[in-house]
């Protein structure tokens, strides 16, 4: 296990993903800290990703919440699997077992219950992803802030279940609401950028290792001047790295507007950006 | 939280927080706690960015804060700071409080503000909190931005019906269903759960002279509305009722607004507010629009036209709507009190008088549009 924030950044880059200074050290003081982190950012900005080159670290599996508006406890944390509660009463029956409190203890086992992500999170080592918390409603980010600040829960039937020790929690956002602040005080803050020139030529050839480094180096400053207009939605990291793929397909060595033309699909993803980009590069 | 190690804290960055939170970053107990274990994390000697990075991350919680961050940190690191603040908060106030002396001549509050060419943390903080009728053209305009960029969230509200899915409730016929298909045995529970549905926002902008510096910032704020909650419509008041929703409700924010301009005909006009507000009962408000709805009126209240017939509509309007929110750019002033007759003659109607000059207070309006009464 990565002792420190140097160490992360080099695990992490061997993963395949080439993060900044100050993730690296967010990441460790989450861990050292036992705090969650909370991660904002444009979409495509390797927020996501971050989370899964953590746990491909750490040698954890991944154990991922994706939240979307309505996501209740039933679906975050537990709940019982009725149809084999039914099962087993009918066999009960059945056998002929007459005792009723006997049956009724048993319908509430650890084997009906049904552990969702956050459940299970608090079972095994691992990595928690919460994925767009922004997307929940207030309600679920109130019971979060339970879950989060003690990584126990208790089922009235079982008792309480608390995690051995609390797994490395990272919460995402794309900040198209704001997240209530005792959420956001709850944990360790960080905003992820979009990454500069080198950085970027890094991640497109930490991902796609065959790609030659002009095609890496025109694919970023190209993407860095699309990124400076105004757009309906910029393209991420996760959109250049389709475009250089892109490009690699079609066998482009070198950015030219006909090979743009062909590919600005993979960059772009509304009709008006793409007119708009076409007519700079065409310049 | 209880067991905080009281003598740990150090009173410079107690200091240092103070100063953070005087800038609007949300500080509380919690945070400084949690600061200090980042920092105590670290262990051995004290390193610069050691303390950097605890504050970094427990102190800052948004990405705007960064930014002021590093600037204050910097310039508290290298023992700046006592002058550095000093000087921020005399700016402030110059800029904030006593706005009636520049009223008269607009460019002159902000002069020495645009010879700096470099925003800096108080800057950034200053153009905030600044009223935009006191700002040159580039740093409204820079103010507008940020004004885009809000995600005001309406509440939603509980309609009557009900939608299947996981919810609290049992749905009794589905489940009885179910259970009659599969012989009798109720082998899966089905559930229901109350309906959600937007809750509609109108927003009423005045366009007139007086709202002139005000009236593109609402607009953008309008399209920032519209963004996240599609039922929103737009209309702007002057001396004709504009409704502009349609070109408010899709593009870039700029061909938007420029689209809004050309559908309004009277831009920097009159004020006719009782007239145009009867028109607005009178065709969309009783129709239904304003039914239930969120009213958000910005203007200033100046009325050129009938007075009671301003407040007849109003009366009206609230009988309609959930809830009337005016915002006016004149109350944060000093001695402000709602006395334009239009203003006065409205305010038995109107659930709540807010603020609405600067940045700051356009925050503070997001906040308003989540209340529910």
């Amino acid at each position: 296990m990565p002792m420190n924030s140097g160490e992360i950044r080099i695990a992490l880059a061997a993963t395949g993903y080439v993060a900044e200074e100050a993730s690296a050290v967010a990441l460790w003081l989450a861990m050292e800290l036992e705090k969650p982190l909370f991660l904002e950012g444009d979409p495509g900005v390797g927020k996501t990703e971050l989370a899964r080159a953590m746990s491909e670290v750490l040698n954890l599996p991944l154990i991922r919440l994706q939240c979307y508006e309505g996501i209740d406890a039933a679906q975050a944390l537990y709940d019982w699997d009725f149809p084999r509660q039914i099962l087993h009463v009918r066999a009960a029956e059945s056998a002929g077992l007459k005792d009723v409190g006997v049956i009724e203890h048993d319908l509430y086992d650890r084997r009906f219950l049904i552990a969702r992500p956050l459940l299970r999170a608090l079972e095994e080592p691992c990595v928690l992803l919460i994925d767009e918390v922004d997307r929940a409603d207030d309600e679920f980010e109130a019971f979060l802030l339970e879950i989060l600040s003690d990584f126990a829960i208790t089922i009235p039937e079982i008792g309480r279940i608390a995690a051995k020790k609390p797994p490395l929690t990272i919460l995402t956002s794309n900040r198209t609401r704001d997240v209530h602040d005792a959420l956001k005080r709850r944990c360790l803050y960080q905003y992820l950028e979009h990454p500069d020139l080198d950085r970027a030529i890094n991640i497109i050839r930490a991902r796609l290792p065959e790609i030659s480094f002009t095609l890496a180096e025109q694919v970023s400053q190209t993407v860095d001047r699309i990124r400076k207009l105004d757009l309906i939605k910029a393209p991420g990291t996760a959109e250049s790295l389709d475009w250089a793929a892109t490009l690699l397909a079609l066998g482009v060595s070198d950015i030219t507007p006909e090979a743009t033309a062909l590919s600005l699909g993979a960059l772009l993803k509304y009709q008006d950006d793409i007119e708009q980009v076409r007519s700079l590069l065409a310049t | 939280m209880s067991n905080l190690d009281a003598p740990s804290f150090d009173p410079a960055i107690v200091g240092f927080t103070r100063i953070l939170g005087s800038f609007g970053f949300n500080i509380n107990q919690h945070r400084i706690h949690t600061a200090y274990r980042c920092f105590g994390a670290f262990g051995g000697v004290q390193q610069r960015e050691h303390v950097y990075w605890a504050g970094r991350f427990a102190l800052c919680s948004r990405r705007e804060d960064i930014v002021v961050y590093d600037r204050i940190f910097e310039a508290w690191f290298d023992g700046r700071l006592p002058e550095f603040q000093r000087q921020n908060i005399s700016e402030v106030n110059r800029t904030v409080a006593t706005p009636d002396q520049n009223q008269s001549d607009p460019d002159t509050g902000s002069d020495d503000l645009e010879s700096k060419k470099t925003a800096t943390a108080s800057e950034i903080e200053i153009l905030r909190n600044a009223d935009l009728a006191l700002l040159s053209l580039d740093e409204r305009s820079q103010v507008e931005e940020w004004i885009t960029q809000l995600r005001p969230t309406i509440r939603t509200r509980q309609t009557r019906r009900f939608s299947r899915g996981k919810g609290n409730l049992i749905d009794r016929r589905t489940t009885i269903r179910a259970a009659l298909a599969a012989g009798g045995e109720m082998a899966e529970l089905a559930f229901r759960k109350r309906r959600h549905a937007p809750r509609k926002v109108l927003f009423l902008i005045d366009v007139s002279g007086s709202m002139k510096a005000y009236s593109s910032a609402y607009l953008r704020f309008a399209y920032a509305t519209k963004q996240t909650r599609s039922t929103t419509e737009i209309f702007t008041i002057g001396t004709r009722l504009t409704r502009v929703t349609k070109s408010l409700s899709k593009g870039r924010v700029q061909n938007a607004i420029n689209r809004a301009l050309k559908e309004i005909p009277d831009w920097s006009g009159g004020t006719r507010l009782g007239s145009q507000l009867r028109e607005f009962v009178k065709v969309h408000g009783a129709r239904g629009e304003a039914r239930g709805a969120i009213l958000v009126i910005a203007s200033d209240g100046w009325e050129r036209g009938d007075v009671q017939l301003l407040g007849a509509s109003m009366a009206h309007l609230s009988r309609l709507a959930k809830r009337i929110i005016w915002v006016n750019p004149h109350v944060y002033r000093p001695g402000f009190a709602p006395l334009t007759a239009g203003m006065e003659i409205s305010l038995p109607n109107i659930d709540r008088l807010v603020d609405g000059h600067s940045y700051r207070s356009f925050e503070n309006l997001c906040r308003e549009l989540m209340t529910e009464r």
